[in-house]
């Protein structure tokens, strides 16, 4: 019989398979119980410089598990999940505190902690009591617009949020998913406070976002997409991070971060400890090691954001301040935009701004 | 022989226990794995939960939401139409090359079966995004175009809606529809067909009144095995869809993760795999009545 | 065989239109390789010239080969299981069995429950019964989720294998297991490849399931995933689409070697079967 189509996808299978059965992986998931820690991050940050600190203090490397979007990885450990240390953003860490998944860090045995910004450290709600934080910064990103100079030149001079309103660019704006940077977004565009928002506020920002829903030619699920856009030509203007503008410049499309009148948002994203975490002091340990010098090094280099971490970016020369377009003044710069927190009645919000985008 | 030799041969000559027997490894696997996911679905979806506390008293308010509030009606009904869409364009366009592969070539099969599955071993992601290069403003098509002058401006109807969803899906599931269509006509016995064009058949007629029929259960199967996971598919939409092509999955996604509402996601997908299921049977029933008839 | 000489069976257009099929299925695909080799981080239109650094950042991303790595181990292990698994569903089914109908509902359940829902769902089980996650727990859901269209498959192609045949042959004294080694077996090969090939992609594709239910090690769908949220990340996963490409391709040419160096017999065989 000829079976020899089946022999060859057999043999390949079976070459794939058979290290799968080799490498015994109870063996190892047990290896978790001495303790090692597991760090639960956004992909970038489980890159070797975080863990260097660790590695050199405990010999060994911690467990690294990445997620995409924090709400997956919040689903994820309500089912069960258990890693040690996490990293989510400061307007999303309250909700994962108030599921009992969180545990206070003492942050007196942070050899880092007094290397991070003051305005930083001083985050409204991060604080435990005397020496414990709930949440140790990382890093911190803006959320303004990056428009194309060349597309829309009347802009330049004249920075305004109002460009993704502008009925000339109809169909070639974007705007980020994320209830958490398009909703205060344009509740501050109309004067409201996102963070206290009363019904009334509410039906009025649902109103604007019903007109900004008109001017959209896509809602970007990531980063790439807006990018892309962008440098095609495609988009004229997007509600984006900094990072997307820093990977714009760098690739020479004539492109500006606005920075209105009005100040920018700023999103902190930072580590948070599990509150059945195996080994206190490993964790603490891994926390330390994310935002020791060399993570804030790498972060300068790679990432696009800023690190949190003050100390090692000020002694960066001026030309690396420029590229990631912010003032040597990280403190001050930081006072003058307005923190990206927990919006209340987030459930309500995200389901308004689903129909609101589906046309209804 | 031995006791146990002769329980064994009752055993196995019982036939009803021998099928059980074989049976019964998958039929354990998917009790095993399937009673949490349907118990927690139903269970849920009588719950409530606002903020992060559950409610388990039982209710049917979700499924009054479920079915009211028109966002998932109208979700749904697109989600419908586009897994439709989808699937009759799968099966149109995949049949002539399954009967292809079943007929026309002699030798080298398996090789034709690889070239076929290949596109599929790039990752999901990297061939949706190899779409939004093919569709996009300065993509494969525009930038055509534009060099030959037929347009003077990139055309921006072709991506962001529900047509490259359509199409991206369309590539996407081409295999899904493709290998069950060609296992069933594989089976036909050319000696059939022989003897129909012996007795005078044309070709179209043989292909009417043997291959269709023949090949029927691999089309049905190929339809349900495209229109199923395309209905819950949510990343294609998410991807190339803007905002007109946002479809039901993304809402069930939604309330399991932003939303926070595990009961009304519970509630919309028990009522979405019901209504499916509905579906599927009446279009399987429907199917195999039209087979019968043309026989 | 007079198959050959069957008068037409559709002609040179099939021919054609199958290459143009082949040209739909590629086009999308062969964009990716073309792109790897851009110098720049963004895929447009116009090309901007000629490099090979995305290469040489991908080979030194430990954690994409890592991921692809897994992906490709897990896919394998979960396509063989749930081929044999849907073999012998397939093989109960297509026959009168009480309870048929049951039976046939429970292996095609996967196919409708939402994936978020049998992700979240496995994943409680697993913690409620302290399982800790890894590669192994991912083999497990994505087995579930391939059950269906492996049995699928196979019952299109077990439609119609006599039962007569198997019953002959055990009359004639061959066991269960050598009845079905040399007379189901063959008959049913051409889907036991197709299975293989069709849960193959299905493992390797899906993203849901392997995020929720994987421990520290990832797979590729979830790790690209992950990168998406960086822009100049993104030539990084054109050059890995490209090098699976590749590896693919060489695939198809060891399997035409073999072939020819095998005297050139059909894979598998043309026609088997009496009904």
């Amino acid at each position: 019989m000829h079976r020899a189509c089946l022999a060859i996808a057999a043999i390949v299978l079976g070459a794939l398979a058979l290290p799968f059965f080799a490498t015994p992986r109870l063996i190892r998931a047990q290896a978790a119980s001495t303790g090692t820690p597991t760090l639960f991050q956004w992909e970038d940050y489980t890159d070797p410089p975080f863990l260097a600190e660790y590695r050199k203090t405990y010999g060994e490397a911690p467990k690294t598990a990445i997620f995409g979007d924090e709400d997956e990885a919040f689903a994820k450990m309500r089912a069960g999940f258990k890693p040690d240390v996490m990293g989510p953003c400061y307007y999303e860490y309250p909700r994962w505190q108030e599921a009992g998944l969180l545990q206070p860090i003492d942050i007196t045995k942070l050899r880092n902690w007094s290397k991070i910004s003051p305005t930083l450290r001083n985050l409204p709600g991060i604080s435990a009591g005397p020496g414990k934080a709930w949440f140790v910064p990382l890093y911190w990103g803006n959320t303004s617009v990056t428009y194309r100079t060349d597309l829309a030149p009347e802009y330049v001079g004249h920075e305004s949020w109002n460009i993704l309103f502008d009925p000339k660019y109809k169909g070639r704006i974007a705007v980020l998913e994320g209830v958490d940077d398009t909703v205060p977004f344009v509740a501050h565009m109309i004067g409201v406070d996102p963070y206290n928002m009363s019904p009334a506020d509410w039906q009025k920002v649902q109103a604007k976002l019903r007109a900004l829903v008109k001017q959209l030619r896509f809602v970007a699920s990531d980063d790439t997409s807006l990018a892309q856009g962008l440098a095609s030509g495609e988009l004229v203007a997007a509600m984006s991070w900094r990072v997307t503008y820093t990977t714009l410049k760098a690739e020479g499309k004539r492109v500006a971060y606005m920075n209105p009148p009005g100040g920018v948002f700023t999103y902190v994203c930072g580590l948070v400890m599990h509150k059945d975490a195996r080994n206190y002091d490993k964790a603490l340990a891994l926390i330390d090691s994310s935002i020791s010098d060399q993570g804030a090094d790498y972060m300068i280099k790679k990432s696009g954001d800023s690190p949190a971490n003050g100390f090692q970016l000020a002694k960066e020369p001026d030309a690396v301040f420029q590229s990631l377009g912010i003032p040597r003044d990280m403190d001050a710069f930081l006072k003058s935009g307005i923190f990206q927190r927990r919006l209340k009645n987030k459930d309500q919000i995200v389901n308004a701004w689903t129909e609101i985008r589906a046309g209804l | 022989m031995s006791v146990a030799g002769r329980i064994e041969q009752r055993l196995l000559r019982s036939e009803a226990a021998r099928n059980y027997l074989l049976i019964s490894p998958t039929m354990t696997v998917l009790v095993f794995a399937l009673a949490a996911p349907l118990a927690l679905m139903i269970m849920y979806s009588f719950w409530r939960e606002s903020g992060l506390v559950l409610d388990t008293n039982p209710t049917l308010a979700q499924y009054a939401v479920a079915t009211t509030r028109a966002i998932y009606r109208v979700l749904f009904l697109r989600s419908l139409a586009i897994a439709s869409l989808v699937t009759l364009t799968t099966v149109v366009l995949g049949y002539p090359m399954a009967y292809f592969l079943a007929f026309r070539v002699k030798r080298g099969k398996f090789i034709w079966l690889l070239l076929l599955s290949i596109p599929f071993w790039t990752s999901y992601l990297l061939r949706v995004f190899a779409w939004k290069i093919i569709l996009g403003y300065e993509g494969l098509i525009n930038s055509g175009l534009l060099r030959l002058g037929l347009v003077s401006q990139p055309l921006d109807f072709l991506l962001y809606n529900a047509t490259s969803v359509v199409i991206a899906l369309t590539h996407s599931y081409a295999a899904f529809t493709i290998l069950p269509i060609y296992v069933s006509l594989e089976k036909i016995d050319p000696a059939l067909l022989e003897a129909a064009a012996d007795l005078g058949d044309s070709a179209f007629q043989r292909f009417l009144r043997i291959v269709l029929p023949l090949s029927l259960p691999g089309v049905i199967a190929a339809a349900v095995l495209t229109f199923v996971p395309v209905l819950g598919d949510y990343v294609t939409p998410t991807l190339v869809g803007g905002s007109d092509g946002l479809m039901i999955a993304n809402m069930i996604q939604v309330q399991f993760g932003r939303a926070n509402n595990w009961p009304l996601g519970a509630a919309l997908a028990v009522s979405s795999m019901a209504l499916v299921a509905v579906l599927i049977i009446l279009f399987v029933q429907a199917a195999q009545l039209a087979a019968a008839k043309i026989r | 065989m007079r198959a050959a000489s069957l008068p037409s069976t559709g002609g040179k257009g099939l021919v054609l239109y199958a290459m143009l099929y082949l040209a739909f299925l590629y086009i999308p695909v062969l964009l990716l390789p073309l792109f790897s080799f851009n110098n720049s981080v963004f895929i447009a239109f116009p090309l901007s010239g000629f490099t090979v650094k995305w290469y040489g950042a991908m080979a030194a991303d430990e954690e994409m080969r890592a991921a692809l790595w897994n992906s490709l181990q897990v896919a394998a292990v979960a396509s063989l299981s749930s081929t044999i698994l849907g073999l012998l569903a397939a093989k109960v089914l297509v026959r009168r069995v009480p309870g048929r109908a049951l039976f046939a509902g429970l292996t095609s359940l996967p196919l409708f429950i939402p994936d978020i829902v049998l992700a979240i769902a496995l994943l409680m089980l697993a913690s409620k019964l302290e399982i800790p996650l890894s590669l192994a727990t991912v083999v497990i859901g994505h087995i579930v989720i391939c059950i269906p269209f492996a049995v699928a498959v196979l019952i299109s192609r077990f439609h119609g294998v006599d039962e007569d045949l198997e019953e002959a042959s055990r009359d004639l004294g061959e066991n269960a297991w050598m009845t079905f080694w040399r007379v189901t077996f063959p008959l049913v090969l051409p889907g036991i490849v197709a299975s293989l090939l069709l849960t193959f992609i299905v493992s390797f594709d899906d993203f849901l399931i392997a995020f929720f239910l994987c421990g520290t090690d990832t797979t590729l769908p979830v790790y690209i995933w992950g990168e998406l949220r960086f822009p100049y990340k993104l030539p990084n996963v054109l050059a890995l689409g490209s090098i699976i490409l590749v590896a693919s391709g060489s695939l198809i040419a060891i399997a035409e070697w073999l072939r020819r160096f095998g005297g050139g017999r059909s894979c598998p065989p043309v026609r088997v079967g009496y009904r």
